[in-house]
């Protein structure tokens, strides 16, 4: 019976870490400038209910974090960070994309093209070349985040709940209110969707 | 010997039990506030689920809204396309009619363009939109295909803000998913809460608990034990010292007072073997030095007497031989009196007595009456004791008494006073006297036998007092102060009542 537990035990742990380990995807490393640039399409990113919300009129977020490791580390050496997003336009029916929070917001009309947008990075900076010596081998690993929760939000209603209508005879509660969020852990999810994605090692060629 | 268990400090019972007390209404309360936060939770919980449920409706309503709003502009465009002079793209098609057509009839309808296939203009019409509303509105153009391959193009105002409103519905739909799943999340954030500040209040109550028993109680037993400790190790001037006003200060004030009784007695019980060590030395003495003095007197009397010669001056120095044996046989006669006296004091016996009746009989010796002062109490005291002892007892402080005030050049008056102390357990009679009083190094010594500061005395009166006084379950001390008459004060305290008993 114990050396069953044990197994049960075991399994359900390995099974635990296979779900934490990236997917293995074949990334294409450019130098552009100062940067090093990488470009992936991204795939299983929008599941049924996140293809359908694309069309509710609600916008949606990606977050796509990159991490550069040297080769068997631990420690990234560099960090860098793109947010998407897009908005169906529900009075002219079309898709309002801005691939970069800075760059210009683009309009397509079908699902299909929004989404080949938003699935492709591409030559998107990861790391200064200045930090990556020649031939030093590396790889980079991604985290794309479909609707990460607001933080601001979340804190917003965490106050919310914590301080009640706040001020005057009610800072009692308040400040048990706030002694108590302290110990308010909500299973509320980082986001809707996260995708682990990993790249195969790569160095800089002597030039 | 009694088999002692395992030793579970006094300081740790105490904490213990504090903490018990503390923690037994917390345990009742927190299965209580578990019950209680699961049912506030839940009933949050359902209110903003419905509330939820009812702005997800309205979402629908949005979307409706939407939607009804395009299919309305589809089929206005559909309606004007099928006009003839539309549909054959004539320039000289009325459009502004139209449009006030449609303004009339509140179709939303901004601006109207007929263009060919190639995109260009036939000719269009158009209302300025109001700048006041132009934050609030925007365009929502149409393109309607005609017929003949161009198109009608169809501007109408929607509400610009419409679809941000139904974006912050969502929002708040999404703050309140957030809010009810943080509020089903709150009991056990209260429950934590609950422990950790029942654990905190542990902490505190515990260490509370354990400095203060250590300060109220513990320290000061383990003073008590120390020194009880010390006494048994033979230290038996060792007190101990609990501050405080409380029992356990109490306990220490009786431990001293019983220490203070303890050496009071063994002082008296040595005392005593010294005075019995020389009792019986006293009454050797008696015995060996009287027994050969009338043989001596008679023959140095029958030596002188039987002198016939005409020496005078052999016979003056013999009859001056004859009257200083007989001075020195007279003085060795006093000594053996007293050494008797000593030697053969009888033992008490104990009769109540009246020490006003007592003081007066003293004064009926004449030389007492004229220089004793009597300051009685209001109400009389009767004490059990030797009535000729105690008599002895007085009788020798007041004559030591006067002998001190003439020898320091006074009257030699003496005061006797005597009451009963608050307790009601002694009574206390005090000799006051008018000399120079007693130096504090010869307080203890003037009652070892043999020992004076009078030219005449033989050294055995106050020792013979202080035994009587103390064969009497009491004690005879000089006063560390000095009596108010500005001599010595002498104390005789005796037990009012109680057993007969005494260390004699």
């Amino acid at each position: 019976m114990r050396r069953a537990i044990v197994a049960l035990l075991l399994v359900s742990a390995i099974a635990r870490a296979e779900d934490d380990l990236p997917e293995d995807v074949k990334m294409r490393f450019v130098e552009i400038g100062p940067d090093l640039t990488a470009s992936v399409k991204i795939q299983k990113l929008f599941d049924q209910a996140a293809y359908l919300a694309l069309s509710s009129g609600f916008p949606s977020t990606i977050v796509v974090n990159t991490f550069v490791y040297p080769k068997d580390e631990r420690e990234p050496i560099a960090a860098r960070q793109l947010v998407r997003s897009v908005v169906y336009d529900l009075w002219d029916e079309d898709y309002v994309i801005r691939l970069d929070p800075t760059a210009k917001p683009v309009k397509v009309k079908f699902q299909s093209e929004a989404l080949k947008l938003l699935g492709s990075v591409d030559g998107m900076p990861v790391a200064r070349l200045a930090d990556l010596p020649y031939l030093d081998q590396y790889y980079l690993r991604m985290t794309v985040l479909l609707n990460p929760v607001d933080k601001k939000t979340l804190a917003e209603v965490q106050r919310w709940l914590s301080q009640g209508t706040g001020g005057g005879l009610d800072r009692g509660g308040v400040f048990f209110g706030s002694f108590v969020s302290v110990f308010v852990h909500p299973k509320i999810a980082d986001a809707d969707r996260v995708l682990e994605l990993r790249s195969q090692l790569f160095f800089r060629p002597k030039p | 010997m009694k088999r002692r268990g395992p030793r579970f400090a006094l300081q740790w019972r105490v904490t213990t039990a504090l903490i018990g007390i503390l923690l037994l209404p917390f345990v009742l309360s927190y299965a209580l506030l578990q019950q209680v936060g699961h049912s506030a939770a839940n009933y949050k919980a359902n209110e903003a689920r419905e509330s939820v449920a009812a702005m997800e409706k309205s979402l629908d309503a949005y979307r409706d809204l939407f939607e009804t709003t395009k299919r309305l502009h589809a089929d206005i465009a559909d309606r004007l396309s099928r006009r003839a002079q539309l549909t054959a793209l004539d320039p000289k098609s009325d459009l502004a009619a139209i449009l006030d057509e449609e303004v009339a009839a509140q179709s939303h309808l901004r601006a109207l363009a007929l263009l060919r296939e190639d995109g260009s203009v036939v000719i269009e019409a158009e209302h300025p939109l109001d700048p006041k509303q132009a934050a609030k509105l925007r365009d929502k153009v149409v393109d309607q295909p005609l017929d003949n391959g161009g198109s009608l193009r169809l501007t109408f105002t929607v509400s610009a803000t419409l679809q941000e409103e139904y974006q912050n519905l969502n929002k708040m739909i999404e703050k309140l998913s957030y809010s009810t799943q943080i509020r089903t999340a709150l009991p056990d954030g209260y429950r934590i809460t609950f422990v950790v500040t029942i654990v905190l209040a542990s902490l505190v109550v515990g260490i509370l608990g354990i400095v203060m028993s250590r300060r109220i109680i513990t320290r000061r037993v383990d003073a008590l034990v120390a020194t009880a400790r010390r006494v048994s190790d033979g230290h038996v001037d060792a007190r101990v010292d609990l501050p405080g006003q409380d029992e356990m200060a109490e306990l220490g004030n009786a431990f001293n007072t019983m220490l203070d009784d303890l050496a009071q007695t063994r002082s008296q019980i040595e005392y005593l073997q010294r005075i019995g060590a020389w009792q019986d030395v006293a009454r050797r003495l008696a015995h060996e030095i009287k027994n050969p003095l009338t043989p001596i007197q008679l023959a140095v009397q029958q030596t002188v007497s039987s002198y016939k010669g005409d020496d005078a001056r052999f016979k003056k120095q013999l009859v001056d031989t004859g009257e200083i044996v007989e001075e020195e046989i007279e003085g060795l006669r006093r000594l053996v009196d007293t050494f008797r006296t000593l030697g053969q004091l009888p033992k008490v016996e104990k009769a109540p007595i009246d020490l006003a009746e007592l003081v007066e009989e003293l004064k009926l010796d004449p030389m007492f009456a004229a220089k004793l002062v009597v300051h009685p109490p209001k109400a009389p005291v009767v004490v059990r004791a030797d009535k000729l002892l105690l008599k002895r007892v007085l009788a020798n402080l007041v004559e030591n008494g006067i002998h001190a005030g003439e020898e320091a050049g006074k009257d030699g008056q003496v005061a006797i006073a005597w009451g009963v102390d608050p307790r009601g357990e002694n009574v206390l009679i005090t000799v006051d006297d008018r000399g120079k009083g007693v130096s504090e190094d010869n307080r203890d010594k003037i009652f070892e036998p043999y020992v004076t500061t009078k030219a005449t005395g033989t050294g055995l009166g106050l020792a013979i007092a202080r035994k009587i006084a103390i064969e009497h379950g009491g004690e005879l001390a000089v006063a560390p102060t000095l009596a108010p008459t500005g001599g010595a004060r002498f104390e005789i305290s005796l037990p009012l009542r109680g057993p007969d008993a005494s260390l004699g």
